[in-house]
């Protein structure tokens, strides 16, 4: 867990993928959130990997055509 | 007051329930073995043999669990076993998350046009490319909880490893699959020249 109620660039990004997951502790949801609205670089960086993510889970339904 | 639930004795009665129990999650087993295997007879040697070990070892399911991921469990298993066999199944080190290179890439990305060029492609195919081509463990982890939605803590379960190694090994598995797309979108042609920026 975070101990502090502000993080840095590097501290927010350690837990991207835990952020747009879900899986973080509502003391570090708010400590990120707040870093990515307040950082340009950072929410940017956040928007791009929320649009990879579900591009990737949009290929669900497509998993079982996955050849070698 | 505990319900114990009863489990069938007779061999009809076992067979009965393994039909009702297990058997509905054929479709989801074998896309799982699909995608683990990446060729279509050894898929279907991996579910054969999913679902003979699930039989064979039905008296350690508990009744009432979760058969798919316990069935997932075995199909995994199966698949390591068949990969040791072949001597190709290779464990690789994780290493941190490389938090920051990710950022700069995405930024330098941004900068060149290839972010922008990702909006305008239809990149399904390229996806699907991206995820075929993942080395394992990348691909299994990245199939389990992006494609068949399972928790992180459900994938280590299933694929007996901790969760923080799921952790790593998912969020390598998407930078992988975000340098492929950045790559298509660079091969599509739609990157600027540097000369023109």
């Amino acid at each position: 867990m975070i101990a502090t109620t502000t993080v840095d660039c590097e501290a927010a990004m350690r837990r991207l993928w835990d952020f747009l997951d879900g899986t973080l502790p509502p003391p570090d949801l708010a400590a990120i959130r707040a870093h990515v609205d307040e950082c340009d670089a950072c929410r940017g960086h956040v928007e791009f990997e929320r649009w990879l993510l579900l591009a990737i889970r949009s290929a669900r339904g497509d998993v079982g055509s996955l050849k070698a | 007051m505990t319900t114990v639930m009863q489990r069938p004795t007779t061999a009809d009665d076992i067979s009965g329930e393994f039909e009702r129990v297990a058997l509905p999650h054929l479709g989801a087993v074998a896309r799982f073995a699909l995608s683990l295997a990446r060729d279509a007879a050894d898929a279907d040697d991996l579910v054969q043999e999913t679902f003979l070990r699930a039989f064979r070892g039905w008296h350690t399911y508990l009744a009432g669990s979760d058969a798919r991921r316990w069935l997932f469990t075995i199909c995994r298993n199966a698949f390591i076993r068949l990969r040791q066999r072949q001597a190709r199944f290779v464990e690789s080190d994780e290493g941190d998350l490389d938090a920051l290179p990710a950022v700069a890439e995405h930024a330098q990305a941004m900068g060149d046009g290839r972010i922008a060029a990702l909006a305008t492609l239809d990149v399904r195919p390229a996806i699907l490319a991206a995820v075929d081509a993942l080395p394992e463990p990348h691909h299994s982890i990245l199939v389990l909880v992006d494609l068949e939605e399972h928790s992180y803590e459900e994938a280590a379960a299933v694929l007996e490893i901790p969760v923080g190694t799921v952790r790593s090994r998912l969020f390598r598995a998407r930078r992988m699959v975000q340098a492929s797309l950045l790559a298509h979108a660079e091969d599509a042609g739609l990157r600027p020249m540097r000369g023109d920026r």
